[in-house]
C-alpha cells in the first residue's frame, strides 16, 4: 500500500489531476464572468437570447461532448481535448451564479463609481468582481470538484489522470489495494478542494445597503466592440454546444442504419426506471432531512447535511469503488443489485435534494405549523398537510434536479450496475472504447433527448 | 366556557430568562388582554399556553385540569400576527381544517355568517384584504369550537382606520359565542378598549391584573402608569395628610417625605380664575382634543384639552387639577 502511495507515477498523476482541475477552473471563471457581464451590464445585442443559451451546455454530460469531439477530431485526444471538453460543459457553473448574484446587485453602485470619475475597465475591476467574488468563488469550486472527478471525458480522451488510472487499474488486475490507495488521494484532494475554498472565502459582506428595487441597466456601452463581443459568445457557444450536436447528428445519420434500436430502446427504459427510482429513493430521504435543518438548526441537523454535502463533494468513482469493496467483502447478496446501484446515486446526490428542499421549505412560514397543530394536527400531521404541501415546487425541482443528475452518471453505473443491465451512459462508453462512433450516437442522441425535458423544466421561470 | 389559571410559569432560553414566574387568572367566557412592550415575555407565555414551547417550571390549568400535552390536544386556538392563513387553501378549507370532515361544510357555513364574509368559501388567501384575512384566521380559530382562544397582536399590520372597527367586530365575536381568550399586545389602546381584563407584563413577570379603567386610574407604580397612558409626573414633598407641587397642594395620606405624585394630563383643568399661572410652550393637535405643553415656574407639565378654546404658545393661562392625585413613595 505505501508503495502504491509513494510511487513517483502516484504524485504524477495527483499532478495532472490537479493540472487539469486547475486550468479548467481558471478557464470557466474567465469564460463564466466575462459572460455574465456582458449579458448583465451591457448593450450587447440579443442579451435576452444568450442569457438562456449560456445555461443550456449544462445539459450536456462531459462524456457525450467528449465522444462527439473525439468522433470528429480523434487528434484530440490527451489533455487539450480533457481541457476543452471540461470547460465547456462546465462553465455554467461559473456563469450561472455570477449572473444571480449580478442581476440582484445594484448597478447603481457603478454607476456611482461612473461619476466619480473611473472609465468602465476600472469599474468592473474594482466594483463589479467585488461584488460577484462569493458568487464566482461557489461556482468554481463545483468546477474544480467536477474536473477533479470527472470520469467519462477524461477516460474517452485517454487522459490519464487520477479517475481513469483508478478504474483501468480496478479493471486490470485482481489486487484491488492500487485502486483503493488512488482512490483515498483522490477522496483527499477533493477534500482539500473544498477547505481551501472555505478558508479564501472568509465573510466578506456583499449585501446591499439600504431597501430600493434593483433595475436592470444597460450600464456599459460596447460600441465597436459590440460584435466582436457577441462573436465570442457565439464561439463559446459553437465549441460547447455547436459542435458536439454537428458531430452528434454526422454520426447519427451514418450509424442510422445499422443501430440496434431495440438495444437503444432497453437501454433507454432501464435508464429511466433506474433513475426514477433513485430520484423517489433520493427525494423520500430529502424531505424529512430538509424540513429538520430548515425547521431546526441544531447539533444534529447540522451534522445530518455536513454528510450529505460530504457525499456530493466526493467523486462518484471513489463512492462507488468503496461500495464495491462493501459489496464483496461484507454484503454480498446487494453486490451488483438494484439497491446497491440506487444507494450509491442516493449518497452522491442527496445533498442537491436537500438543498431544492431546504430551499422550499424554509420559504414555508413555521408558524402556519403552530397554527395547523392547534387546530388539532400532530407534528407529522402539519408537516404533511402544510408545509410538505407549500414546499411540493421545491421538491418536484430536487426530484427533476436528482433524476437529470442520475441520467448523465458514469463512473458509479459502470461499476455498480447489475449485471446484464446496461443503461444509455454505459452503452455509450464501451461502444466508445471500441471507436465504434456510429454505433454510439444513437445514445448520446438519446441521452440528450432525455436530459431536455428535466433541464426546461428546471430551468422555466428563470 | 373554560376559565385559565396559569400560576408561577418559569422559562428561559439559553441566558435569558424570559418568564420568572407569571400568574394570570382569566374568569370563564372574558377578554384578558396580556400588555407589555416588546420582549416582556408575552408572546413566549401564550406560547406556553397554548403548547408549543414547554415551561421550566409552573402550570397551566384549562377549566381546572392541568394542561401539558402537545398543541393538538389542548383545544387551545391560535390567531397569529397578519392571520398566517394557509396559502394554498381557500377560505373554507381555512375555516374547515380543524373541522371533522362530516360536520365541515355545516360548520364553516355558520362561522362565515358570524364573521360575516358569506359568499367567500371559494377566495384565496391573497385575493382578500388584511381584515378580511384576520376575520377567515378568528373563524378558523374558533370552528373547533376550542376552550380557548389566543391572539398574538393580531391587528398590528392592519392600518389605523381599519384596526378600531375591527376591534370592536372581534370582541363582540367573541362575547357573542362566550369563548375565553387571551389577546398579546403592546398597544395600550387596543388592551383598554378591547379587554375585560388587563395584565401588565413587564420583564417576564405580571405587574397588575385588572380591569381597563382600574389600570389607568390606579396603576401599580409609574412604569405601569407611563405605559398606559399619558403621563404627568411631579415631585413633591408629603406630611402625613397631603402633598404640595408646583400645583399646590392634593390629599394624601399615608404618606411622609419625598414623593412622585401622578396626574393624568385630562385631570390638568384649564381655570383662568386660578392661582396657578402656567405658559404655553407649545400644542400638538389631535382633532378631537389637544396635548398642550405647559411651563409651570421651570417644571414641564401638559394638559389635555378640548379643542374649540385653544391658547396660542406664549398665553399665560390659569389651570388647576381635578380629581384624585396618585401618590407613588420615592
Amino acid at each position: 500500500m505505501r508503495a502504491t502511495l509513494w510511487r513517483a507515477r502516484t504524485l504524477e498523476l495527483v499532478g495532472r489531476s490537479l493540472w487539469l482541475a486547475l486550468t479548467v477552473t481558471v478557464a470557466t471563471l474567465v469564460i463564466g464572468i466575462g459572460a455574465a457581464w456582458l449579458v448583465s451590464r451591457t448593450d450587447l445585442p440579443g442579451r435576452r437570447v444568450w442569457r438562456v443559451a449560456l445555461g443550456l451546455p449544462l445539459a450536456l454530460p462531459s462524456y457525450v461532448a467528449a465522444w462527439a469531439w473525439l468522433a470528429l477530431r480523434p487528434e484530440m485526444a490527451g489533455f487539450n481535448g480533457a481541457w476543452l471538453v471540461l470547460t465547456s460543459v462546465s462553465f455554467p457553473y461559473v456563469y450561472l451564479p455570477v449572473l444571480a448574484s449580478l442581476r440582484r446587485s445594484d448597478p447603481a453602485l457603478e454607476e456611482v463609481a461612473r461619476s466619480l470619475g473611473r472609465g468602465p475597465l476600472r469599474v468592473f475591476l474594482t466594483v463589479t468582481l467585488r461584488q460577484v467574488r462569493i458568487a464566482a468563488a461557489g461556482g468554481a469550486l463545483l468546477v474544480g470538484l467536477y474536473a477533479l472527478s470527472d470520469f467519462g471525458a477524461v477516460s474517452i480522451m485517454r487522459y490519464p489522470s487520477l479517475t481513469h488510472v483508478i478504474y483501468t487499474s480496478y479493471r486490470a488486475s485482481f489486487d484491488r489495494t492500487p485502486a483503493a490507495v488512488l482512490g483515498l488521494v483522490l477522496a483527499a484532494l477533493a477534500v482539500v478542494v473544498v477547505l481551501v475554498d472555505a478558508r479564501t472565502r472568509g465573510n466578506e459582506r456583499v449585501a446591499r445597503v439600504g431597501a430600493g428595487a434593483a433595475r436592470e441597466t444597460a450600464a456599459v456601452r460596447l460600441g465597436p466592440w459590440r460584435w466582436p463581443a457577441a462573436g465570442g459568445l457565439a464561439a463559446v457557444l459553437a465549441v460547447s454546444i455547436g459542435v458536439p450536436l454537428w458531430s452528434l447528428t454526422t454520426w447519427l445519420e451514418r450509424g442510422r442504419s445499422t443501430a440496434d434500436w431495440n438495444e437503444v430502446g432497453d437501454a433507454t427504459v432501464s435508464t429511466l426506471s433506474v433513475s426514477a427510482l433513485a430520484a423517489l429513493a433520493t427525494i423520500l430521504l430529502a424531505i424529512p432531512v430538509g424540513i429538520l435543518s430548515a425547521r431546526h438548526a441544531g447539533r444534529l441537523s447540522r451534522s445530518v447535511t455536513a454528510a450529505a454535502y460530504a457525499g456530493h463533494a466526493l467523486p462518484g468513482i471513489v463512492v462507488a469503488l468503496s461500495l464495491v469493496f462493501f459489496g464483496v467483502r461484507l454484503a454480498t447478496s446487494l453486490y451488483q443489485t438494484t439497491a446497491m446501484l440506487v444507494f450509491a446515486y442516493v449518497v452522491l446526490f442527496l445533498s442537491l435534494a436537500i438543498g431544492a428542499v431546504h430551499g422550499s421549505v424554509a420559504q414555508a412560514p413555521p408558524v402556519l405549523e403552530d397554527v395547523a397543530r392547534s387546530l388539532g394536527r400532530t407534528q407529522a400531521g402539519a408537516w404533511r398537510s402544510i408545509t410538505i404541501r407549500l414546499a411540493m415546487p421545491g421538491i418536484g425541482a430536487g426530484a427533476a434536479l436528482v433524476f437529470l443528475t442520475v441520467m448523465k452518471e458514469l463512473p458509479a453505473t459502470l461499476l455498480l450496475r447489475p449485471i446484464g443491465v446496461d443503461t444509455l451512459a454505459t452503452r455509450l462508453w464501451s461502444l466508445t472504447g471500441n471507436a465504434s462512433f456510429a454505433a454510439a450516437a444513437p445514445y448520446a442522441a438519446a441521452i440528450i433527448v432525455l436530459a431536455a425535458v428535466p433541464t426546461a423544466l428546471l430551468t422555466r421561470d428563470r | 366556557m373554560a376559565t385559565l389559571d396559569v400560576e408561577g410559569l418559569h422559562k428561559s432560553f439559553g441566558p435569558v430568562h424570559s418568564l420568572r414566574g407569571v400568574d394570570l387568572s382569566v374568569p370563564a367566557g372574558a377578554l384578558a388582554a396580556v400588555l407589555g412592550p416588546s420582549g416582556c415575555g408575552k408572546t413566549t407565555l401564550l406560547r406556553v399556553v397554548a403548547g408549543f414551547e414547554r415551561a421550566d417550571a409552573g402550570t397551566v390549568r384549562i377549566d381546572g385540569v392541568a394542561v401539558t400535552g402537545p398543541p393538538e390536544r389542548r383545544r387551545v386556538g391560535i390567531v397569529p400576527q397578519e392571520g398566517a392563513l394557509f396559502p394554498h387553501l381557500d377560505v373554507a378549507g381555512n375555516i374547515g381544517f380543524g373541522v371533522a370532515r362530516e360536520q365541515r361544510t355545516a360548520r364553516v357555513r355558520e362561522l362565515l355568517d358570524l364573521v360575516g364574509l358569506s359568499g367567500f368559501e371559494r377566495r384565496r388567501p391573497h385575493e382578500l384584504s388584511g381584515g378580511q384575512q384576520q376575520r377567515v384566521a378568528l373563524a378558523r380559530a374558533l370552528a373547533p369550537s376550542p376552550a380557548l382562544v389566543l391572539l398574538d397582536e393580531p391587528f398590528t399590520a392592519l392600518d389605523a382606520g381599519l384596526r378600531a372597527g375591527l376591534r370592536a367586530q372581534v370582541a363582540e365575536l367573541l362575547q357573542a359565542t362566550g369563548t375565553t381568550a387571551v389577546l398579546v399586545t403592546h398597544d395600550q389602546t387596543e388592551a383598554l378598549a378591547m379587554a375585560d381584563l388587563v395584565a401588565v407584563m413587564r420583564d417576564g413577570v405580571i405587574v397588575q391584573t385588572g380591569t381597563p379603567a382600574d389600570i389607568y386610574a390606579r396603576p401599580a407604580d409609574l412604569d405601569t402608569a407611563r405605559f398606559v397612558g399619558d403621563a404627568v409626573i411631579l415631585p413633591g414633598t408629603a406630611d402625613g395628610t397631603a402633598v404640595t407641587t408646583v400645583l399646590g397642594a392634593h390629599a394624601a395620606l399615608d404618606h411622609r417625605g419625598a414623593v412622585d405624585v401622578l396626574l393624568r394630563p385630562e385631570q390638568l383643568v384649564r381655570d383662568d380664575a386660578s392661582a396657578c399661572r402656567a405658559t404655553v410652550r407649545s400644542l400638538s393637535f389631535h382633532g378631537h382634543d389637544a396635548l398642550v405643553d405647559l411651563d409651570l415656574g421651570g417644571v414641564a407639565v401638559t394638559a389635555r384639552w378640548q379643542a374649540g378654546s385653544l391658547p396660542q404658545p406664549g398665553d399665560v393661562v390659569g389651570i388647576r387639577v381635578a380629581g384624585d392625585a396618585l401618590v407613588f413613595p420615592r
